[in-house]
């Protein structure tokens, strides 16, 4: 569960970036996040990763209280959740296997664990055929996959997918947000960070607008915001 | 046991970085080993300077000689004197120790019982004269010692006469000075190479850590994301300058036993030919090596640890 109330974000530089945010996201739910660049989606963001520390209101992120979290906790917020980068930060001098292994090998898991886990997320993004490649010999898709299967390997609650659709042509589009929709029915919520107009229009989903640092709607389904006309 | 496994798997990754930066590496370990050799080195020659001075004895003795003309009482005065300034000064061993012209002559004989002239001299011809020998302890601080002088030249005996000349007492506090400047300069030259190199050998090694940081900096940063705690992205780079300094560590000591071997010795040698009987002798390498090796230890781990927790620190902020 997310839930910030009132939070405010500015840096130390003096630039506000979130002002009073309020909002509300329940375990499983399935969220566009959208608004142009500038906007505050990349600030969210990072608030949710506790990578900025909130200057008013409080969130709370997964059973974490984020205003007065300590920094030795915030490794363990951040296994409650994994984000999906648009250019996916894989490592290419690691194979397909290695990468998603890798996830699980960072958080100390067992050998074993590792060895029964990562084939079964490779299977569920449909890549145990490429499990010995290497990225540079993926197809940009297939490079999503992998970073999706890296993602859910560590069994997170949350996944944040900042702009899954930005790199990739439309058919690609389609697989990527059917698998996104198969991750939300497993139980997890999903936040997608998006642009991407038509995307919101196929699937209608909670659409939450973010505009200069303030949520300026969020209903079911995306429809342009009244005032001036202003395109995502 | 998670965290022995991550221990295993940091271990694995610190010893790839060393061969990761390869060229940064080596010279991480040169600059390290030079630092390790320059105050080794230091260290070796003191301690053998140290060594050969209290192999000659009677160095820290002040021997008071007493004139010829004085009577038994004039000495028990001087004597008695000698006893308060022993009781005053902290640095004496003890009490003074009289030593009658018979005893000097029974030493001088011994010392010189090859020479033929040595015959002559029996307690019917003996110029020598009675004495009282006073004993500082041989670590003690030379400017308190040199406090004892003055303050024989100054005992007076009843008769309102100076007890003593100048000329009477014979000590080896002169030389005494001499040695411990040495000393001391020897110690602060190399104690500032050693800071210079120390912090020479810091930025290499920080720089050999932080390019390796560099190459990997989206594994770093994906680390943090996926909840890696701080020690664990930390480890592999602490592991990799701890080798290092470690390493620096074993070869220093290999590379000062050669040092030790073949040139100081050739230079001791040297000297003990050209100062005839100057009998220098240089104590055993092995001595040397636990003390020397916790110290090339202790400067490679410092420096390892030191540079690695610095190199990290930007990319641990969050």
């Amino acid at each position: 569960m997310i839930h910030f109330k009132n939070v405010s974000l500015a840096y130390p530089d003096g630039t506000v970036a979130l002002k009073d945010i309020n909002l509300h996201i329940e375990d499983g739910e399935f969220v566009f996040l959208v608004g142009h660049s500038g906007a505050g989606k990349t600030s969210l963001t990072k608030l949710l990763l506790c990578e900025e520390r909130l200057s008013a209101g409080s969130l709370q992120v997964n059973g974490y209280r984020l205003e007065k979290i300590r920094s030795r906790k915030i490794p363990y917020l951040r296994r409650t959740m994994d984000v999906v980068f648009q250019d996916f930060k894989l490592f290419d001098k690691m194979t397909v296997y290695e990468n998603v292994a890798f996830a699980m090998r960072v958080i100390g898991e067992k050998s074993a664990t590792i060895r029964k886990r990562v084939p079964f997320f490779l299977n569920v993004v449909g890549l145990t055929d490429k499990a010995d490649s290497f990225p540079d010999h993926l197809s940009g898709g297939e490079q999503q996959r992998v970073a999706f299967a890296r993602a859910l390997v560590n069994n997170p609650s949350l996944i944040v997918a900042d702009e899954p659709t930005g790199n990739i042509d439309n058919n690609l589009r389609d697989d990527i947000m059917d698998l996104l929709l198969r991750i939300n029915k497993l139980g997890k919520t999903v936040i997608v960070v998006t642009h991407d107009e038509d995307l919101l229009r196929r699937y209608r989903k909670r659409t939450v607008e973010i505009r200069a640092g303030e949520i300026v709607s969020d209903r079911m389904g995306w429809e342009p915001s009244e005032n001036g006309g202003d395109r995502v | 046991m998670r965290w022995f496994r991550s221990f295993v798997y940091n271990l694995k990754q610190g010893c790839k970085g060393i061969f990761r930066n390869s060229i940064m590496s080596t010279a991480s370990v040169l600059v390290l080993l030079s630092c390790m050799i320059i105050v080794g080195t230091f260290y070796l020659v003191i301690a053998n300077i140290e060594e050969n001075f209290s192999r000659v004895d009677n160095l820290n003795v002040i021997e008071v000689r007493i004139p010829a003309t004085y009577s038994d009482g004039q000495i028990e005065e001087i004597g008695n004197a000698l006893s308060e300034i022993y009781k005053e000064l902290t640095v004496l061993e003890g009490e003074p120790v009289f030593v009658s012209k018979e005893e000097h002559l029974r030493r001088f004989k011994e010392q010189y019982k090859d020479q033929e002239w040595s015959s002559f001299f029996d307690e019917t011809l003996n110029p020598l004269r009675h004495s009282y020998e006073l004993t500082f302890s041989s670590d003690a601080d030379i400017s308190e010692a040199a406090k004892i002088i003055p303050r024989i030249e100054a005992i007076k005996l009843s008769d309102g006469n100076l007890a003593v000349q100048s000329s009477d007492i014979s000590s080896s506090i002169k030389l005494y000075e001499n040695v411990a400047g040495i000393k001391k300069t020897l110690m602060a030259v190399g104690l500032w190479l050693m800071g210079i190199l120390l912090i020479i050998s810091l930025f290499v090694i920080m720089n050999t850590i932080k390019l390796g940081v560099f190459a990997r900096r989206n594994e770093v940063m994906f680390m943090r994301y996926c909840g890696a705690t701080k020690a664990f992205i930390r480890t592999p780079f602490l592991v990799e300058g701890v080798i290092i300094g470690l390493f620096s560590a074993a070869l220093a000591l290999g590379a000062e036993f050669l040092l030790y071997r073949y040139v100081l010795s050739g230079v001791v040698s040297s000297m003990t030919t050209a100062v005839s009987g100057s009998g220098i002798i240089l104590s055993p390498y092995a001595e040397h090596l636990p003390l020397l090796g916790a110290v090339f230890c202790a400067i490679g781990l410092f420096a390892g640890l030191i540079s690695g927790s610095i190199s990290l620190k930007k990319y641990l902020k969050v």
